[in-house]
């Protein structure tokens, strides 16, 4: 027995155009259905239907993809901008160079750094491979590590700053002064206290 | 009451197509089971987009079949319930159900 050849242009368009999930078992289930007497008219609704079905969740899927991947970047960028601006800040503090050049502060601003990057690139990346979203967990994960990862830098520069810088300068002009505290802030009043008062 | 995703109508019927006993359910059976039952004829892409969701909410398995010359040298996929899919039929049958008894307008009952 000869098989009934469906339309060629829709097979074509089908096969070009249509794949989307079970491509091939939808191609299958029209020709099937074909050789079982539906219409050439028939052939060709289905076959469009497979296509426009197959182009609406590409470019859902290229929509979904692209939305993700700009919020988990613009996430990253937003802490690496963070992380710049308490560096910048730290800088602007009287007798800060030097804690800006220690290796500590370096090597974890660094790391910090780094992790916002691969836990974004990671995330996207994952994303883009699988063409699914990721779970909720994921992008909990992804959140709370860049809001931590940028509230901590800012918090760490700003202490590390505030205690060493005002620490130094109360030993220099107050010698005893600044020994065994371990506040940034009470060291700054007592500072400024002893620099206004002339007794 | 816990929280869950409610299946669509056509991914209902799409599973309850999947889950008649006695033979392997493939696009082809699933549409025409769909068609005769409820009289209106669903695109086979239509059906295949259902499947695809079931099969993401974990309701489904999918298995692929051999090759044959009927089909222009495809092989057929073939579809089955997971226990999961099948608890949530009977949920959703149960549902139904429920909602449906005691409705005087679905009797006839006009008043």
């Amino acid at each position: 027995m000869t098989a009934r050849m469906p339309p060629a242009v829709a097979t074509w368009l089908l096969r070009h155009l249509g794949s989307g999930y079970q491509g091939e078992s939808l191609a299958g289930d029209l020709f099937e259905e074909y050789q079982h007497g539906r219409t050439s008219l028939w052939y060709w609704r289905q076959s469009f239907a497979a296509i426009f079905a197959a182009r609406v969740r590409s470019v859902r899927m290229t929509m979904l993809r692209f939305a993700a991947s700009t919020i988990l970047r613009l996430l990253v960028e937003v802490a690496l901008i963070l992380a710049i601006a308490a560096v910048a800040g730290q800088s602007r503090q009287l007798c800060s160079l030097q804690a800006l050049l220690s290796p500590t502060f370096i090597i974890t601003l660094s790391v910090v750094i780094a992790l916002a990057q691969a836990v974004g690139h990671y995330l996207s990346q994952r994303r883009g491979q699988s063409g699914r979203k990721p779970s909720r967990i994921n992008r909990l994960i992804a959140a709370f590590a860049l809001s931590a990862l940028s509230a901590g830098t800012l918090t760490w520069a700003g202490t590390t700053s505030a205690a060493s810088c005002v620490a130094q300068m109360c030993s220099c002009q107050n010698g005893p002064i600044a020994a065994g505290a371990a506040n940034g802030p009470t060291l700054q009043r007592a500072y400024v206290s002893s620099r206004s008062d002339p007794n | 009451m816990r929280k869950r995703e409610y299946l669509g109508q056509l991914e209902l019927m799409v599973l309850l197509a999947v889950m008649r006993p006695a033979r392997d359910a493939y696009g082809v059976l699933i549409s025409r089971d769909i068609a005769e039952k409820s009289g209106r004829e669903v695109a086979l892409a239509s059906v295949y987009a259902a499947l695809e969701r079931l099969e993401r909410k974990g309701l489904i398995s999918s298995s692929l079949g051999q090759p044959t010359a009927e089909r222009g040298g495809k092989a057929r996929t073939y579809f089955k319930p997971t226990m999961a899919g099948i608890q949530e039929a009977r949920e959703a049958h149960g549902t139904l159900l429920r909602l449906t008894s005691g409705l005087p307008l679905l009797k006839g009952e006009i008043t």
